[in-house]
């Protein structure tokens, strides 16, 4: 147990009231195991080896409430217009400081896919979610998964029938007006993604602040992926510059499960992102690619690890920082092979991207390994524009400054082409642009 | 066009040009020749501006200025052309994109207006067509994943592209199998004009059968050990290089 909380966050909210709410008594129980969870670990602190450097104790000082009930609509239609997708996305469901907006959502009539709120199903003790709510995470989170669990108020459930192929996204977008309490505001959405047997979707998970305020996001994902299904998964997190973002995503996959997760963090002050992945059936493969852009005085922290609980698996992982300014990334990739999976292959790229001298970065790979017929490559690289590079194109007479931004935005386009749905690309392409001066126009993706 | 005096260039603590004098005019091509690591890439990448080496002596004049005051990229748009012994991968950056900025880049410094996306493509058709460079290739990454040939191939595509003033191929033919060889010298003579000079940096006597050479040098030890015309390249063939003072400037006797 650490420290005493301070009457910051979570104490400022006062003990969850698990039974006020009218929910399932499966519900109520997981809310009080995760609030006890929390209660025995206490917020994290720099001499937890997770967090050594990630110090949060500016999120555990800051009393955070509930935002009100919010009247700025107004607001959250200008930021959702900013993140429309439009006819590309096959459902849109739009949460407003952790509450499903009926209004601005949009669920079209079909059989393929069941989307909606996770808060109606929270009352009902049978349907999936006793079965799967929580259980992707299980153990695995840290304080701020316990929270998220204890206090959510509502979230995306998107469960996909077996063997059907959703061909456009299904889009989840969280706003964070944090208005309506002169307190600094808090949310905790929650998602539950399940993919049955053989179906194939893409979700795409957009975090965003229209509030000057200080205020923080607490986010949980839980992602199922049943055998011979795909669940590819596309994140954006472009918080407010004052915001706190601190993100959890559990995704399973079982026997030739492919579990895809590209990861775009471009806002917050401090941004904390956990994926847990765990590929849980022979012949499941994931991929974890990442992007995180660091500014000011920024702090982004990108956790991953991948669990080859079976033999026959495979994952890929790229994650790139490109860190300006103050700023400091932190990556910290886990691999781990359980004894008995042989057949592994697990290949992991960090790379950074230094533009300033006061900017920093820490890339942790760790490997656990305890089977003997694996094969895993690691490589980290933490470094500043590389110098032929940058000759190669100056001597062909683009000016060293155009160069240098040529050079940083191809390095962060390796991760943004990634993505598949063409109106996030764009979208995407366009915020690296504002963010990189001079970033061409034309080049990617 | 250009002249180099007395060059002498260091890395770190090492000397690798050692008193270097050349003089080449417009209209011809140049040679050289020499063993490995006798400084003829330092010398070509010393007269495009890579940083790192340091200029403890001597002078180059490029077109009566001072060249080695001049950045990369101002060299560049001066005319200055560098096709790399060891061209380098550029990911993310698509080659036709690379070579539209490029090519503006100098454009705009000549005072000519940009080219626009169809006129730039016509170009790209025309100068690939060439040296017969894969159109598929020009829209890859920079050099990423090419074969060693495709890229020294694209380096004689960027040459044809940019149309420059003072052209370095350094050993632009190694690597290269017969026909390839060929092509880029058959693409490298359609760019030989009474406005432009080359100097080609090679180890065989082969490429100048196809790239007769106006004038021969012998760089030995960070100088020129000897002059010729384009007979010293077939002496070199069958002597080697062993049986050069590497000591004061040396000059073959008329053929
Ligand atoms: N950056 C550097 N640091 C240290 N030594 C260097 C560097 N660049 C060149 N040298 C040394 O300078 C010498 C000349 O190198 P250079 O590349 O110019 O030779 P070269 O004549 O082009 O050889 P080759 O025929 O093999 O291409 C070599 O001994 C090389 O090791
Ligand atoms: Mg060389």
């Amino acid at each position: 147990m650490n420290d005493p909380a301070p009457v910051g966050y979570p104490t400022a909210l006062g003990a969850p009231r698990f039974d006020s709410r009218n929910e399932a008594p499966w519900m109520h129980a997981l809310r009080r195991s995760m609030f006890e969870s929390y209660m025995k670990r206490g917020m994290p602190t720099p001499k937890d080896e997770d967090w050594r450097h990630t110090n949060v104790s500016s999120i555990a000082t800051t009393p955070f409430l509930a935002a009100a009930s919010t009247n700025g609509r107004a607001r959250a239609r200008d930021a959702i217009e900013s993140w429309d997708l439009g006819r590309e996305v096959a459902a849109a469901l739009v949460f407003i400081d952790g509450r499903y907006s009926p209004e601005l959502s949009a669920l079209p009539k079909q059989d393929a896919f069941q989307a909606g709120p996770l808060e109606a199903l929270w009352r009902r003790a049978d349907g999936p979610l006793p079965k799967h709510f929580g259980r992707v995470l299980g153990e695995n989170g840290h304080a701020f998964a316990d929270l998220n669990t204890a206090y959510a108020e509502d979230g995306a459930f998107v469960a996909i029938a077996r063997g059907r192929v959703i061909e456009r996204p299904i889009y989840l977008l969280f706003i964070s007006l944090a208005n309506g309490t002169p307190h600094p505001a808090v949310s905790h959405p929650r998602t539950l993604v399940l993919a049955e047997s053989g179906s194939r979707a893409a979700i795409v998970s957009v975090y965003g602040g229209a509030s000057e305020d200080l205020y923080l996001t607490n986010a949980v994902t839980e992602i199922v992926i049943e055998d011979g299904a795909t669940v590819e998964h596309d994140e954006l997190q472009i918080e407010s510059p004052r915001a706190f973002h601190v993100s959890t995503l559990a995704g399973r996959a079982g026997r030739d499960g492919r579990f895809v997760d590209r990861s775009f963090v471009l806002g917050a002050r401090l941004a904390r992102r956990d994926v847990i992945a765990r590929l849980d059936g022979e012949g499941g493969e994931c991929e974890l690619d990442g992007l995180y852009l660091g500014n000011g005085t920024r702090h982004i922290d990108a956790h991953t690890r991948i669990d080859h609980a079976s033999p026959h698996t495979s994952s890929r992982e790229i994650y790139k920082g490109i860190l300006d300014g103050r700023s400091h990334g932190v990556f910290h990739g886990r691999i781990v092979v359980r004894p008995d999976a042989q057949k592994i292959d697990a290949r992991q790229v960090n790379k950074n991207l230094i533009l300033s001298d006061a900017a920093l970065a820490n890339s942790t790979p760790q490997l656990q390994i305890h089977a003997d017929d694996v094969r895993c490559t690691h490589a980290s690289t933490i470094g500043q524009i590389d110098p032929v590079s940058l000759f190669y194109l100056r001597s062909r007479g683009i000016d060293e400054s155009a160069a240098r931004n040529l050079l940083t935005y191809a390095f962060a386009c390796e991760i943004a082409g990634k993505v598949r749905i063409p109106g996030l690309r764009g979208g995407i392409a366009r915020l690296l642009q504002s963010r990189l001066p001079g970033a061409p126009m034309e080049l990617c993706p | 066009m250009l002249n180099v005096q007395d060059l002498h260039v260091s890395v770190g603590c090492s000397e690798i040009l050692r008193g270097l004098d050349l003089a080449v005019n417009a209209g011809e091509v140049h040679a050289i020749m020499g063993p490995n690591g006798s400084g003829k890439s330092t010398l070509a990448h010393v007269l495009a501006g890579r940083p790192g080496y340091d200029v403890t002596q001597g002078r180059v004049t490029y077109r009566d200025r001072d060249l080695l005051s001049l950045a990369p990229e101002e060299r560049a748009r001066e005319g200055v052309f560098l096709a790399f012994q060891y061209p380098v991968e550029v990911p993310g950056v698509s080659n036709v994109y690379f070579l539209k900025a490029a090519l503006n880049a100098i454009r705009k410094h000549r005072g000519e207006p940009e080219l626009d996306a169809m006129d730039f493509l016509a170009l790209v058709k025309e100068k690939s067509g060439l040296v017969e460079i894969e159109e598929a290739l020009t829209r890859r990454a920079v050099n990423e994943g090419f074969s060693g040939g495709e890229k020294k191939r694209n380096e004689i595509f960027q040459m044809a592209v940019l149309d420059p003033r003072l052209a370095i191929l350094d050993e632009t033919d190694s690597g290269l199998d017969i026909d390839a060889l060929r092509t880029v010298a058959r693409g490298v003579n359609q760019l030989r004009t009474a406005e432009r000079a080359m100097i080609v940096v090679t180890h065989y006597q082969r490429l100048l059968e196809y790239i007769v050479p106006d004038f021969v040098h012998v760089l030995v030890d960070g100088r020129i050990a000897l002059s010729g015309g384009k007979d010293l390249a077939l002496d070199l063939e069958t002597r080697g290089y062993g049986w050069l003072d590497p000591g004061p400037n040396a000059v073959a006797e008329a053929p």
